[in-house]
């Protein structure tokens, strides 16, 4: 039989239905200062070879010490995952050789994982609730960063040892997902609910959130698991789905074919939008580790973790449409991010009403914030001070274009909003005697758009009111012009 | 003696060359070393809680507190070869 390697063009003729077999496999750094086994600082993005010693170089005869900190935070993130946290837990040696791992095994649990039996609901494509269960999450160090270089001829390949030791969980899915929506959402899912209970950044850009599909292909109606593709290199959600609908059709078109499916592990390669073979897939033995201790884990502990879980975004969500009667679209964009949430209920708190933060904070300040590199939790703009300026637009003494000058100047300062807009002139006029000399000469200048009105174009009105706004440099208040123009203009 | 050793394989893994009858001659002895090691095989171990590690220590934990890590240019002064603060190894990609 041929073996099937290499992508092929995707038409292929549908002799007979498939269902496609998708499981997950998801590696997620944890945020701890420290790496897993040492002291080093935790931050693999430092200048090169910065954050290394003995033990995360892997020399000879150290002795790796886990911290309680990583159990702490990988515990909470199998719980904010619905995983049955074990009573014994342990770290076997993943035997494997390659250059970012010259010790020659990955610290990692196989035998006896932290967690097991886990889920999460996804919505699918048809907008229904949907189960997907987790079959277990394991701890595991991560392995050097190597840099591939050509010198001339010479290939060579750069070892940065800032990750090494870097603690990862390891979330393993059951083969439960059958379409790349799915998987997408899975994924979508855990990057919204861990970055929640705040163990983990899960950015699929930075790689601090790594994705592998296995895949493989089955006549709709039988049982039997057909042999399995892993897809790795995949580095936006969009790039999953699209990596495993080419997996499943690339499958589909072999088995169509005749050409046998051998087990292997293929890259999606972004730029050419297919996947291309990168090694066959060797399982290296796993054998105990006698350095790191056993983990013993009581049902006190357990509690204690559990009790240091957020309130989940789907009871948040709940809660935000029923306290603050926003829809559900409103609660959503509020509820996608910890940090969002918490600066609106500071807003709502400093006595803004719930529509109004909602608009501000979604449409003004996270893309403000975004275009700045900046975060909510650090940004200058406290919800104190836009609150102030939020009140000053309530009370109509800052129209709504002034307030988005007024908040972009927010950022550059730390002067009180009220100052920024005495100072700078931002102030709503609302003058009417003020209002009235900039409406005669608007109406003296525009002959047409009067006579206009009077033949009956209404809309005249609201060319009339934007030219004295003009004026005004945007600070005049556009209800009292347009009451003043109509009053003057018939 | 059982017949389980892919000395192709074998050596490929280790980046040993071997000639023929060298293949031969380590076939044979690894072999044996796998007869040897079945003989574990025979023991009952229906009742035996699997070992999930070797000594009798449990929870040894460490606070998450950053300490200093060391000089990077001793530790590259040791490598064969080194440049831009990495190590240097030739490519290898499977």
């Amino acid at each position: 039989m041929l073996r099937c390697f290499h992508g092929q063009p995707l038409y292929f003729k549908n002799k007979m239905e498939y269902e496609a077999i998708i499981g997950l496999e998801i590696h997620i750094e944890l945020n701890s200062a420290t790496k897993m086994f040492c002291d080093c600082s935790n931050r693999p993005g430092d200048s090169p070879n910065q954050n290394i010693c003995p033990i995360c170089l892997w020399m000879p005869g150290v002795f790796a010490k886990i911290s309680q900190e990583v159990l702490e935070k990988a515990t909470i993130t199998c719980l904010a995952l619905n995983c049955e946290i074990q009573h014994k837990s342990a770290f076997d040696q993943k035997v494997y050789y390659y250059p970012d791992l010259p010790k020659g095994f990955q610290l990692s649990q196989f035998h006896f994982p932290l967690a097991r039996n886990g889920w999460v609901n996804i919505t699918d494509e048809h907008g229904s609730s949907k189960r997907l269960r987790i079959r277990g999450i394991h701890m595991e160090e991560d392995v050097a960063k190597l840099v591939h270089e050509t010198e001339g001829r010479k290939k060579i390949s750069l070892v940065d040892f800032n990750r090494a030791g870097t603690p990862l969980v390891e979330v393993v899915t059951q083969p439960d997902i059958r379409n790349p929506y799915d998987a997408m959402e899975f994924v979508n899912v855990l990057r919204t609910l861990i970055p929640y209970v705040g163990t983990a950044e899960c950015s699929m850009e930075y790689g601090t959130m790594r994705v592998d599909a296995n895949i493989s292909l089955r006549p709709v109606g039988t049982q039997k698991m057909n042999v399995k593709v892993e897809v790795k290199n995949m580095n936006s959600i969009r790039s999953i789905g699209d990596a495993i609908a080419y997996e499943i059709n690339r499958q589909k078109q072999c088995y169509e074919e005749g050409k046998e499916i051998i087990l292997h592990t293929r890259l999606w390669d972004p730029e050419r939008e297919i996947t291309v073979p990168m090694r066959g897939k060797f399982a290296g033995p796993c054998i105990p580790d006698p350095s790191v201790s056993i983990i013993e884990i009581s049902d006190e502990w357990i509690k204690k973790m559990k009790n240091r879980l957020p309130e989940m975004p789907a009871e948040k969500q709940a809660r935000f449409i029923k306290q603050y009667k926003l829809t559900e679209e409103q609660v959503l964009s509020v509820t996608s991010q910890q940090e969002t949430a918490q600066y609106f209920e500071s807003l709502v708190k400093e006595g803004i009403s719930p529509i109004t933060a909602v608009h501000w904070l979604i449409t003004q300040l996270l893309p403000a914030v975004k275009k700045r590199s900046e975060n909510l939790k650090e940004t200058t703009v406290t919800p104190e001070r836009l609150a102030k300026l939020l009140f000053m637009v309530e009370k109509e003494n800052v129209n709504a274009n002034s307030a988005k000058e007024v908040l972009a100047l927010l950022f550059e300062s730390e002067k009180d909003p009220a100052d920024i807009v005495a100072q700078q002139g931002f102030e709503q006029i609302s003058n009417t005697g003020e209002l009235e000399t900039l409406i005669d000469k608007i109406l003296s200048d525009n002959p047409q758009a009067v006579k206009d009105f009077h033949s009956g174009k209404t809309q005249a009105v609201g060319f009339l009111t934007g030219q004295v706004i003009r004026l005004t440099q945007g600070k005049a208040n556009p209800k009292t012009v347009r009451k003043l123009l109509e009053e003057k203009i018939k | 003696m059982s017949n389980e050793i892919d000395i192709e394989y074998v050596s490929k893994l280790a980046r040993l060359k071997l000639n023929e009858e060298e293949k031969k001659l380590f076939s044979s002895q690894l072999n044996h070393i796998l007869d040897y090691i079945h003989q574990l095989n025979k023991l009952d171990t229906e009742n035996i809680e699997p070992t999930a590690h070797v000594l009798e220590f449990t929870n040894v934990f460490r606070e998450d507190q950053v300490e200093a890590s060391i000089n990077r240019d001793q530790v590259l002064n040791n490598a064969p070869k080194s440049q831009k603060g990495f190590f240097e190894v030739p490519r290898i990609i499977e």
